[in-house]
């Protein structure tokens, strides 16, 4: 019975083009979008070389020297200024003239620039100046110690350096990819099964279908079991569509995030997802069926399950600082947080029987009590049948 | 045979409760045709819904052939078909193939039995052009017979029908009625509701009258036409009401 039930809701849900929109559709162009808009715009940024205006009147030895440095562009200009404002450039340099020589003779002469503090480009262009300057600034200061035979470590006190534990490159697109993977995966998952779940119980209602439905010899457990059984379905191969989409989008269509998920590991990062995928999925698939059968029509039912579909952020954010080694037990227990957290792992390479394990547990004892609840309710009349004709 | 005993229903609405049925008893026999009469917000439907167990009632019991339905209600679903408006009831997605097929395998009807059974109904409500299509793009017409062939799919004995011809042509009125006399030639109980009199007097030899959840009247159409010594059962529905008030 629940199979018949299953195949029917199937089919009717299948032959609805929301369902098709909303369960295939919307992944596949979701996934391919965010990961092209991510890769467009992080890793393009930073090999690009940034414009550095300078005046007319600077030097041929002074402007050589500046146009050598690495990522930067010198094009000289009547106001450099104006020019950084209008966006030609990024920054606006003023060297004193003959720059070079000056320091050659043992001057200091000064270099001037001026920057759009508020742009980010503009920040990250100031930030490679500067290394560059500095570089420059100890290379002289080296030399002239040596001319006056002192020891140069008599003028630095002591040392320091500052040293990031992740592999740079590496740990960058994995935070990168730990931010997008889940907004992909999660969001087909709520999306897919919404407008099934408002139909199959509050639009039944709607429609007096549960009435016929309720007619047949069939247990009402099997008729709940049943049609969330399809809601599950449909949310579940959505989020497996999206993995699926995912890995493939990152492995063949970019170029910065594609070693996040090495070769040898793609099999067992769809696996071990689509197991998440499915808990979670069946999760909320029976919140969804809670939601509309409180409802009496599929609109009302659409102002419970809509929140949902923003909602799940909340988890999201709250998730997006904690770093990989800072995951608890805790954050595996939590039904919601659980997949954030696991997918977070996955992408950091951390495959854990525990952290999957946890995730499943949690989410069938909550869609236990869901389910026993929902049962309770399709007994009662009073959920069941529409407010009658 | 169908015992209706003391039975009420209440609804809790936020701080109010409705009584939309109230203490009503009547007993119907084996292949009689009953009209059930009253206005609108009577408490037809919840009578009808009571009495095919998908709704409960606050107080009292039903009885069909001697089983309360409260208890067997498995067994007891398998003997009543009940269609609730003139209409309803089908999935607009499935062609009216799908849709008859789905009810009679959910009565636990083999696939052969039911292509068959299909097939007759197909022939007998004239569907066989459309059947295979969409019922989302029926007329009112072709979608009542295909809901009126959703009820009768698993051969009830006992048939309800809640304000069939309500929204209907004229054409489709009458093939309703002609049905029901079909129906009673096979030997069904069938009880319908209906707040027309001329429906009602075309149909049937027995009546229930219910007004605001109470039961005005139980039995004959002729013996109320004696008791009130007329023939307007419009007339006497008012009258009626007005005693029973
Ligand atoms: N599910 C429900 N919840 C609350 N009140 C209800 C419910 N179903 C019916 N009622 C109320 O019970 C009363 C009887 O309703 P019912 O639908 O049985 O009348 P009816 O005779 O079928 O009327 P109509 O001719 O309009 O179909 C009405 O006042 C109605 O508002
Ligand atoms: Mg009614």
């Amino acid at each position: 019975m629940i199979w018949t039930i299953y195949k029917k809701e199937l089919i009717d849900s299948l032959r609805d083009r929301k369902t098709i929109m909303l369960s295939i559709l919307i992944p596949m162009l979701f996934s391919l979008g965010m990961v092209f808009f991510y890769e467009a715009f992080f890793f393009n940024d930073s090999p690009e070389k940034y414009t550095v205006a300078v005046e007319n009147t600077m030097d041929d030895e002074t402007y050589t020297w500046f146009s050598q440095l690495d990522s930067l562009t010198v094009s000289k200009v009547t106001d450099p200024i104006q020019t950084v404002k209008d966006g030609e450039a990024t920054i606006a340099l003023y060297a004193e003239v003959d720059f070079l020589d000056k320091i050659e003779q043992g001057g200091s002469p000064t270099i001037d620039i001026y920057v759009d503090q508020f742009s980010q480009k503009g920040e990250q262009a100031t930030s490679t100046l500067n290394t560059h300057l500095n570089t420059f600034k100890e290379a002289v200061q080296q030399k002239r110690y040596e001319n006056f035979n002192l020891d140069a470590e008599v003028f630095e006190p002591f040392q320091f350096s500052i040293n990031s534990i992740s592999e740079s490159e590496e740990d960058a697109s994995s935070f990168l990819l730990s931010i997008l993977a889940p907004l992909i995966i999660v969001m087909s998952i709520i999306t897919a099964g919404i407008p099934t779940s408002n139909d199959i119980f509050a639009g039944e209602k709607e429609r007096n279908t549960m009435e016929a439905l309720l007619m047949t010899p069939v247990k009402g457990t099997s008729i709940l079991f049943g049609k969330w059984l399809t809601v599950s379905t449909l949310s579940t191969f959505s989020g497996i569509l999206a993995t699926v989409m995912f890995v493939v989008t990152t492995k063949f269509f970019t170029e910065g995030l594609t070693n996040v998920i090495p070769d040898d590991k793609v099999v067992s990062f769809i696996g071990v997802m689509s197991i998440g995928v499915l808990a979670f999925g069946s999760l909320v698939s029976s919140i969804m069926m809670m939601l509309s059968l409180l409802a009496n029509t599929v609109k009302e039912a659409g102002n419970y399950t809509s929140p949902l579909s923003i909602l799940w952020m909340i988890p999201f954010l709250l998730l997006m600082g904690v770093s990989v080694n800072e995951l608890t037990t805790t954050h595996f227990l939590i039904p919601f947080f659980n997949i954030f957290a696991l997918i977070k792992q996955l992408i950091f390479g951390v495959y854990s029987i525990e952290s999957i394990g946890m995730v499943v547990g949690s989410s069938i004892l909550v869609i236990a009590i869901l389910f026993l609840l929902g049962s309770f309710m399709f007994k009662k009349d009073r959920w069941v049948l529409g407010k009658g004709a | 045979m169908i015992e209706v005993n003391n039975v009420s229903k209440q609804f809790k609405e936020k701080k109010k409760t409705i009584a939309a049925v109230k203490d009503v008893s009547f007993s119907i026999s084996k292949g009689e045709i009953v009209g059930l009469l009253g206005e609108n917000g009577a408490g037809k439907t919840t009578l009808l819904r009571m009495i095919s167990t998908i709704m409960e009632p606050t107080n009292g019991s039903i009885k069909i052939n001697g089983i309360d339905i409260s208890k067997k209600t498995m067994g007891i679903k398998q003997k009543i078909g009940v269609l609730f408006g003139s209409e309803t009831g089908l999935y607009d997605r499935l062609s009216a193939r799908e849709n008859l097929a789905y009810f009679s395998s959910l009565y636990g009807i083999s696939k052969h039995e039911t292509n068959v059974r299909i097939d007759q109904l197909a022939v007998r409500f004239g569907m066989k052009d459309y059947i295979d299509r969409r019922v989302g793009g029926y007329s009112k017409g072709m979608r009542q017979k295909v809901a009126i062939a959703r009820t009768l799919i698993h051969d009830p004995d006992i048939i309800l029908f809640d304000e069939p011809t309500t929204g209907l042509d004229i054409s489709s009125a009458n093939m309703f009625r002609e049905l029901v006399h079909q129906l009673r030639k096979e030997g069904k109980t069938i009880v319908f509701s209906s707040h027309i009199m001329e429906e009602v007097k075309l149909l049937c030899q027995s009546i229930i009258m219910i007004h605001k959840g109470e039961l005005v009247y139980q039995g004959d159409i002729d013996e109320l036409y004696k008791q009130e010594e007329s023939e307007d059962l419009n007339y006497i529905f008012m009258s009626r009401l007005v005693r029973g008030a």
